[in-house]
């Protein structure tokens, strides 16, 4: 039926679909009048066509509006930036990139709220993903850190406090599965993510079926001795090779010099592995957790978090307290974390006040690149003058995302020094 | 979009109000469960939000919006196949079981469509979409756009003959 004029079907449902104009609209349109198969043949689709608009979806449900339209407030009003629609859910290279952006917001003379400003045994200072009321790079939480808060006029501090997080979120990408919780009386505004608790635990369970295909490695890692004398914070990273196979727990810096000399944001236990045997391969995962908490008390909160974060020796890549003024008390960390330590750690961050929210995060940059490159090169292989401009626009963003965490790289490197 | 590029709040607002149910509606009928489809439309807004000073007027906002929803969905999919280890080619969006009988035949008849041909057919009669703006979305000539709507839609107007009884006016 479908050659038996020199309009076959395909040609009839292309005019029914307004795809066909011009002269040859025209010859089909005639035909479909003179010929009853044809004309029977554009009923039946627009038949087809009015059978599946039955399935109308119905309308959006008013929480989408409050989520949306807080998002767009907190991005200034048009697209200034990244919203903070929950706890900036960063990648590796997001978390480190924050230290060079809001060092550069820093700069730019802006202040953000009390700070803990530490000495960690296992973070260089370039990690700082803060700063100070000076303008200069304020160091990460740590274990064993006195309590220093900066002397910050409260007046400028929730305004710093956003703008600082959004030059960080807008330097990360976001692929991360969410929790966010809110108090009752955000609810009205606020985003909430009412089934991502349970995306949430899938992917940890997910990403712990992941680590325990590695589950030497990382029981290695997890297990192995965390601090790093301070005086190794003035020399570079040893090579890879070089480094015993009992190596510390990767620090943020240790992440950055696996995600830029990999070309990617690394797993724990698999980036490890993949130092010592000279980077044979792009390691899948690579987590750390974030939450965000309103607390009675801002600096026993501090305490609190600094005591976790020591006790499992961890390393933190960011932190920050509201104002003391600020009626919120919300106390904010991020940490670099193995998967096997991912849940306990969120369960005893939730004891420390009520969770506003929490994330946990992935990243694969090496292998989205690749995939969208096969994507690509598939396509033009197809068709030498397909349409791409969608997936280069997709490969770009992953490769900006690589090229921020080789700048990061180079900013660690440099603070060795 | 350009006026909100530029700032203009309201801008944004009334494409919001425009655009709302056609992005809920995207995704609620290709994900499984209501809030995971609130979150996928939410995190599409973000995106126009963030990307307004991006923005440059090549296409249709329409075609620009959608294939920022794509890209959302696309993404969302492929997490889920990294955290699950399988395909996340299932198409099995739940509705309430007080569905009138035509949506849960159409639910059907569009499950047993082959992916490739059932995400082509969806973006023409429910997004509107033309097959230029499919092509340039799902990165495949026009040629196969118009080959796979065909098939798909051969294979829903045969499917449509065991539809639902219909009232016949006389």
């Amino acid at each position: 039926m479908t050659d038996l004029h020199d309009i076959d079907r395909a040609e009839v449902m292309a005019f029914v679909d307004g795809e066909i104009v011009g002269d040859r609209a025209a010859v089909i349109r005639v035909h479909l009048e003179e010929c009853d198969a044809c004309r029977a043949y554009a009923e039946s689709l627009r038949a087809t066509s009015a059978s599946l608009a039955a399935w109308d979806g119905g309308a959006a449900p008013a929480s989408l509006d409050a989520r949306v339209l807080d998002a767009l407030t907190r991005s200034g009003g048009s697209g200034r930036g990244a919203p903070r629609r929950w706890f900036p859910a960063w990648g590796l290279a997001g978390w480190g990139l924050a230290g060079a952006s809001v060092a550069a917001a820093a700069l730019a003379a802006v202040l953000v709220p009390r700070m803990w400003p530490t000495a960690p045994a296992s973070v260089p200072t370039s990690m700082a993903t803060t700063a100070d009321a000076a303008g200069r790079p304020a160091e990460p939480v740590a274990a064993a850190t006195p309590p220093a808060q900066a002397s910050i006029p409260a007046a400028t501090m929730p305004e710093a406090r956003e703008s600082t997080v959004g030059g960080a979120a807008r330097l990360a990408r976001d692929v991360a599965t969410t929790r966010t919780t809110q108090p009752e009386a955000a609810k009205a505004t606020a985003p909430s993510t009412p089934a991502s608790a349970e995306a949430f635990r899938n992917r940890v369970e997910a990403a712990r079926s992941d680590a325990s295909a590695r589950q030497e490695t990382v029981a290695q890692t997890a297990a192995a001795p965390v601090a790093v004398p301070p005086a190794a914070m003035a020399a570079p990273p040893p090579p890879a090779a070089s480094r015993p196979p009992s190596a510390s727990l990767p620090t943020a810096a240790d992440a950055s010099v696996r995600l830029g000399a990999a070309g990617t944001a690394g797993g724990r236990g698999g980036a490890m592995t993949e130092r010592r045997a000279g980077i044979v391969a792009a390691p899948r995962f690579s987590l750390g957790l974030a939450a965000s908490l309103e607390v009675a008390d801002l600096d026993a909160a501090r305490e609190a978090m600094t005591a976790v974060i020591r006790a499992r020796k961890l390393s933190a890549s960011w932190s920050a307290l509201t104002a003391a003024n600020d009626p919120t008390r919300e106390a904010e960390v991020a940490i670099y974390a193995p998967l096997d330590q991912l849940e306990a750690i969120l369960t005893e961050l939730r004891k420390l006040g009520q969770e506003r929210s929490e994330s946990s995060t992935e990243i694969d940059l090496a292998s989205e690149l690749r995939e969208i490159s096969g994507r690509i090169a598939a396509a033009r292989t197809a068709d030498p003058r397909a349409d791409v401009a969608a997936l280069e626009a997709e490969r770009r963003e992953i490769e900006a995302g690589l090229t921020r965490a080789r700048i990061l790289l180079r900013l660690v490197k440099t603070s060795h020094r | 979009m350009l006026a909100f590029a530029a700032g203009d709040r309201t801008a944004f607002d009334e494409l919001f109000d425009r655009y709302r149910d056609l992005v809920w509606r995207f995704f609620c009928r290709r994900v499984p469960d209501a809030a995971r489809a609130e979150e996928l439309a939410q995190e599409t807004f973000l995106a126009v939000i963030q990307g307004a000073k991006r923005y440059e007027p090549r296409a249709a906002f329409r075609s620009y919006l959608f294939g920022i929803a794509f890209n959302v969905l696309q993404a969302s999919r492929r997490k889920a196949r990294r955290a699950h280890d399988q395909p996340d080619e299932t198409f099995d969006p739940p509705g309430p079981s007080s569905d009138p009988a035509d949506v849960i035949w159409v639910r059907q008849a569009l499950a047993a469509l082959e992916p490739g041909e059932r995400e082509v057919l969806m973006l023409r009669e429910y997004e509107a979409l033309s097959y230029d703006e499919i092509a340039a979305l799902l990165d495949v000539p026009v040629g196969t756009v118009r080959s796979r709507l065909f098939r798909a839609r051969e294979a829903l107007r045969a499917s449509l003959a065991g539809g639902p009884v219909r009232e016949v006016r006389s």
